[in-house]
């Protein structure tokens, strides 16, 4: 099921719990569409102010027309779902408007933490930067290989930078009475921010790949011999 | 698997199945051993630049064979040890990233100076959650061989659902849900708290009837909650005590487009052992929930009023 929102466009039907209201259209004159709810529609066309009477009846029956299909469609998907209760049965996987990919920008956020720390009644730039690069490792950790740790490594490297940088704002925003707890959240941070550093530095120096290097060699060695012995298999 | 270790000379794999290391012997020249633990043999052959041409030959073809197959292994060993080792530094990524984010959750929680926005009048006498809460629910699952209880962690949001949250932890304080079993494991929610008997919400003893809260809903870029408002088919105020949990696995119930938006009060997520949700079903029961923190932002509590 989708879900309810705004498209651009003349009507906009959604569910069978449809919804559409007042856009300005591109000649710049308010456009009432329909209201359809579940049962019983209303169905309105505008009428402009603008000339022709007779380019507005064409328009206005056109209008209708529309409304008048969509309606029927409304009613079909209504009366075709055999029970309006839960759970909803599904209805067509990709969008039902072009429109909806706009609306819904990147993956859904199912990290609880997330949707938590995005809740909070706060508006401060400079901590959601640091937020943001932390939250991005689960991402870079996604990714498969040598490459993920290089991720990482910037992620923290940029949420050190926004911190440093941003850690006066930071702490300006913090309320009075949490001032000395705040203070010490961020050193903890910083703090915390470095280790992180240095577990993903350390990734270089375990020596393991130039071991490998070492073996390959000796097997291309090797290999060489046993051609060259051919009484061997 | 066992540790690379190095050892004087040429190459040094090391494993349960190989083993092929360089030593010098009493007169001074190398000798390559070779040792096969896992094929039952063990080969031994010399290399020396005297002696023997055609006894050369055969024990150095041996020896080639054997130590091709042993490097082969080895370097297959040495690039699992090597995943092995990048695994160890991305496993100590994590928690370190979670320990960091709980901190700028923590700052990020302390610019919030006090309650941001007044709830209406005709709620203002209602159990409030000016801020958040956190509480344990221990659930005890049964006829399930991998798992018997769970503690499910959840927080509770009341900058953006005050009147819901409120309702819900006042109930909690009054024992209302312990004991209560799951009522509804679909796959799609997992749903608790109806009473038993005829009422299908909580009874307040102050009035003898069911206690309501309205519907409250935070949109994102207001100030403050709306009340009361759905396009839902049910009575927009008819909430009481029953309670369910969005698992946010089927594809039909997507984060942030899904039909629920809306339509239902959000008031708190599970941020431990949420994955357990899902194998919650009907007839397990809760056996307690308990506030563990916040308890002190519960406004206007009413289980303190002994009936």
């Amino acid at each position: 099921m989708a879900a309810l929102l705004s498209a651009p466009g003349r009507f906009s039907p959604v569910s069978p719990f449809a919804f559409c209201y007042v856009r300005k259209a591109s000649d710049g004159l308010p456009r009432r569409v329909g209201w359809m709810r579940s049962l019983g529609h209303r169905c309105t066309a505008s009428c402009s102010t603008r000339g022709d009477r007779g380019e507005e009846e064409r328009k206005r029956s056109f209008d209708l027309k529309d409304c008048a299909l969509t309606a029927a469609i409304a009613v079909g998907l209504v009366t075709g779902i055999p029970h309006l209760g839960w759970p909803a049965h599904a209805s067509p996987a990709g969008p039902v408007l072009p429109g909806l990919s706009v609306l819904i920008s990147g993956p859904p956020i199912k990290d609880p933490g997330v949707l938590l720390r995005n809740a909070l009644p706060i508006n401060n730039k400079a901590i959601r930067e640091v937020q943001k690069p932390l939250e991005d490792i689960s991402e870079s950790l996604k990714v498969s290989g040598v490459k993920a740790l290089d991720l990482v490594e910037r992620n923290v490297r940029q949420a050190s930078r926004a911190l440093s940088q941003g850690r006066e704002l930071i702490m300006a925003s913090v309320a009075e009475s949490k001032k000395q707890h705040g203070e010490d959240l961020v050193n903890k941070l910083v703090v915390g921010l470095e280790e992180l550093g240095r577990i993903v530095e350390q990734r270089d120096r375990d020596a393991v790949a130039p071991k490998q290097k070492e073996l390959l060699n000796y097997v291309g060695g090797f290999l060489k011999q046993l051609h060259e012995h051919a009484r061997l298999f | 698997m066992a540790a690379l270790l190095s050892a004087p000379g040429r190459f040094s794999p090391v494993s349960p199945f190989a083993f092929c290391y360089v030593r010098k012997a009493s007169d001074g020249l190398p000798r390559r051993v070779g040792w096969m633990r896992s094929l039952g043999h063990r080969c031994t052959a010399s290399c020396s630049t005297r002696g023997d041409r055609g006894e050369e030959e055969r024990k150095r073809s041996f020896d080639l064979k054997d130590c091709a197959l042993t490097a082969a292994i080895a370097v297959g060993l040495v690039t699992e040890l090597g995943r092995i080792v990048e695994q160890r530094d991305r496993d100590a990524v994590a928690p370190k990233q979670k320990e960091l984010l709980n901190y700028v959750g923590g700052v990020e929680e302390d610019m919030v100076d006090g309650f941001p926005y007044e709830v209406p009048e005709e709620y203002k006498d209602m159990p409030l959650l000016k801020g958040r809460a956190t509480v344990d629910m221990k659930v005890k699952v049964k006829d399930n061989p991998n798992v018997q209880d769970c503690v499910f962690r959840i927080v509770l949001d009341g900058y953006n659902a005050p009147v819901t949250a409120g309702n819900f932890v006042d109930l909690v304080e009054r024992h209302f849900y312990d004991g209560m079993e799951i009522q509804r494991a679909d796959g799609f929610v997992v749903q608790t708290g109806d009473p038993e008997g005829p009422a299908e919400g909580f009874i307040d003893p102050s009035t003898e009837k069911v206690r309501t809260i309205p519907l409250e809903i935070m949109v994102v870029g207001d100030k403050s909650p709306v009340y009361g408002a759905t396009l839902e088919e049910f009575e927009n105020n008819s909430a009481s005590s029953q309670v369910f949990w969005l698992l946010k696995e089927s594809e039909l119930t997507p984060s942030n487009a899904n039909i629920l938006d809306g339509r239902y009060a959000v008031f708190g997520y599970v941020t431990e052992n949420e994955g357990y949700l899902a194998d919650l079903k009907v007839g397990d029961v809760v056996e307690s929930i308990q506030v563990v923190s916040g308890l002190d932002n519960l406004v206007n509590p009413s289980y303190k009023i002994v009936g």
